[in-house]
């Protein structure tokens, strides 16, 4: 059984190391930045308390984060049934880009978030785990409950799709 | 090779637009709040020590088993709403019917919630009483089939057995006034539904069975046996009377009083169904069905032949003197005096024996009936001396048995007898049984003054 400190330590360094990454995965699963952040912070609040048993532990803290995260959201789903970026836009989108002034950047950067955006939830979430995350197939696969060989299938139709969508030539 | 460089380059294109989305991020604001809030929470909740540890899998446990329910309510209300709802349905079934084994069984599950027994007396009662009523129902309907008949048999014989069980366990547990009282209830039932009985066993060999069935293993009430099988021999008198021969119908009605009063009876009791079932009162259903026409009162019974008669008869005899015999509240003059008007019964059951022997089947029924007709008497006067061992009632009940006695003549039976074979005029040997009889007869005229 771990000691106390060690299992608050281990709770701080996953929250320094993947808050963001989490909180991005629930932007562009509900499109939402307030709703994002709560289902952020409640994944972080799931897996402490899940922690502090101290009897339990979890081998791949990111892919548990992930895993927690898309219950949440698929909860938040069911609560509410569309999350369309239309509405979202009406709401007012804003993409923040903290300490980046660099105007083409900024746009740019919008081009992609509109452009995953077009793009089925099925494959949004496996690019964004891959690509932008960094995630080997097999965290993937462990996150989203799924197989390697079907986590394989979206990434490359993901890519083709991103192709066409922000005319990016093969 | 200039080629995949170039095609690495472009996906790397991609993966660099890719990348840009990191700078989604939250702002430092937000990341601030986040922190805090969870430091705040992680403070409030801190890691378990053993004893908490346990408390909370036990909570856990419990929330658990809570989910499971909460989970599954939805799924028990509709079961308990089809259940429910296939079971009110069912209560109107008929037997044949589709849903008339789930009304049968929920009849049974409801019983088996009750330890009573006078409770479940009363049920079996009532149940033997739902059934006759669907065996009208059915009749009414024009519904009766080879199946539903079997059908109701097969569950009214299943109640009878229940019933005589439990009024087994009811006198055993002394309880020997509420016994007779469910059991009275039974009889009653039965009575009113008899002229359905007796219609459905003409087309139905069924409840004919049944009916022998319930005569053996029960006890009919004896005016409804007597009627039935009254109503049987009047009939075959009536053939014959159609043949040329003299109707003994009003030798038997005009035998005397007690007889003519019998009769006025059995044919209140021929009356029409419904009637009987507006009024229990006996009496009045004699005045009223009085002018029923003779054809309706013949059309009745069929149900029992000689053999089923005297296996009866004998039946009832046995356990009669048992009974008489066996009575611990009896008083002792009661008793000597109700076993010898029992000795009546018995030799009269004994010549309608050797009458059927004889196969003179008209002689032997009426002698089986008078025999039968004494027995259930007796047996009622056995009853009363039993509940009520006052002073009064033994000697009312003395006075009647003294009444009855002096006022039976062994002879008319001789009378009627040579009477119905001196109009036959030697219709099948009739000297035979004159001769085989008239020993034993001369010996029972001599006993009465």
């Amino acid at each position: 059984m771990k000691r106390a400190e060690d299992i608050e330590k281990s709770f701080n360094e996953a929250y320094e190391a993947y808050s963001d990454a989490i909180f991005r995965f629930c932007f562009f699963k509900v499109s939402d930045k307030e709703k994002a952040f709560d289902l952020a912070q409640e994944t972080f609040v799931r897996l402490w308390n899940y922690s502090r048993t101290g009897d339990r532990e979890v081998d791949n803290v990111r892919a548990f984060l992930y895993k927690i995260a898309r219950n949440l959201i698929i909860d938040e789903y069911r609560k509410k049934s569309t999350y369309s970026l239309d509405a979202l836009r009406e709401g007012g989108f804003d993409v923040r880009m903290d300490g980046h002034k660099d105007i083409e950047l900024e746009v740019d950067a919008r081009e992609v978030v509109d452009a995953m955006h077009l793009l089925d939830d099925l494959y949004r979430e496996v690019a964004l785990l891959r690509f932008v995350e960094g995630l080997p197939p097999k965290d993937i696969a462990e996150s989203l409950s799924l197989t390697e060989n079907v986590v394989s299938v979206r990434l490359n139709r993901a890519v083709k799709k991103l192709r066409v969508i922000l005319k990016v030539e093969e | 090779m200039k080629h995949s460089k170039t095609n690495k380059n472009k996906k790397d294109a991609l993966k660099e637009k890719l990348t840009l989305l990191r700078r989604v991020s939250m702002s430092e604001e937000e990341k601030d709040r986040m922190g805090t809030f969870l430091s705040r929470y992680v403070e409030l909740h801190p890691v378990l020590g053993e004893q908490e540890r346990a408390i909370k899998e036990r909570k856990e446990r419990y929330s658990a088993f809570n989910a499971l329910i909460r989970r599954f309510t939805p799924a028990f209300a509709m079961l308990v709403f089809f259940v429910w709802g296939g079971i009110a349905l069912a209560g109107t079934a008929l037997p044949g019917g589709a849903l008339y084994g789930v009304k049968t069984t929920s009849e049974d599950f409801r019983e088996s919630f009750s330890f009573n027994t006078e409770w479940k007396a009363r049920f079996e009662a009532e149940l033997i009483n739902r059934r006759l009523n669907e065996a009208h129902q059915l009749l009414e309907q024009g519904g009766v089939s080879e199946r539903s008949i079997e059908e109701l048999v097969r569950e009214l014989e299943e109640n009878l057995e229940d019933l005589d069980a439990l009024l087994e366990t009811l006198e055993a547990e002394d309880e020997h006034l509420l016994a007779f009282e469910i059991e009275k209830a039974f009889r009653s039932s039965i009575n009113m539904y008899k002229d359905v009985f007796v219609s459905m066993s003409e087309t139905n060999k069924h409840v004919e069975a049944f009916l022998i069935h319930v005569a053996l293993q029960f006890g009919l009430p004896n005016n409804y046996f007597a009627m039935d099988t009254q109503g049987n021999s009047l009939a075959l008198e009536r053939r014959r009377g159609d043949e040329g021969e003299v109707n003994t119908m009003s030798l038997l009605a005009e035998e005397d009083g007690a007889d003519t009063a019998q009769t006025e009876e059995l044919q209140g009791v021929s009356g029409d169904t419904l009637r009987a079932h507006e009024s229990s009162d006996m009496q009045m259903m004699a005045v009223d069905s009085n002018e029923k026409s003779e054809s309706e009162m013949l059309g009745v019974g069929s149900a029992f032949d000689l053999e089923t008669l005297s296996s009866y008869v004998s039946v009832r005899i046995s356990e009669t003197e048992r009974e008489i015999e066996g009575a611990r509240r009896l008083d002792e003059r009661l008793r000597d005096a109700l076993l010898l008007r029992f000795e009546k019964a018995q030799r009269l059951y004994e010549e309608a024996a050797l009458a059927e022997e004889f196969q003179d089947e008209s002689i032997a029924h009426s002698l089986f009936l008078e025999s039968l007709s004494i027995v259930e008497d007796l047996r009622s006067l056995l009853q009363m001396g039993v509940h009520k061992p006052s002073e009064l009632s033994i000697s009312s009940i003395l006075k009647k048995l003294e009444n009855e006695g002096a006022k039976e003549d062994p002879s008319s039976f001789l009378e009627l007898e040579e009477e119905v074979r001196g109009i036959r005029k030697g219709a099948d040997e009739p000297g035979r049984f004159n001769e085989e009889q008239g020993e034993e007869r001369s010996e029972g005229s001599n006993e009465k003054p």
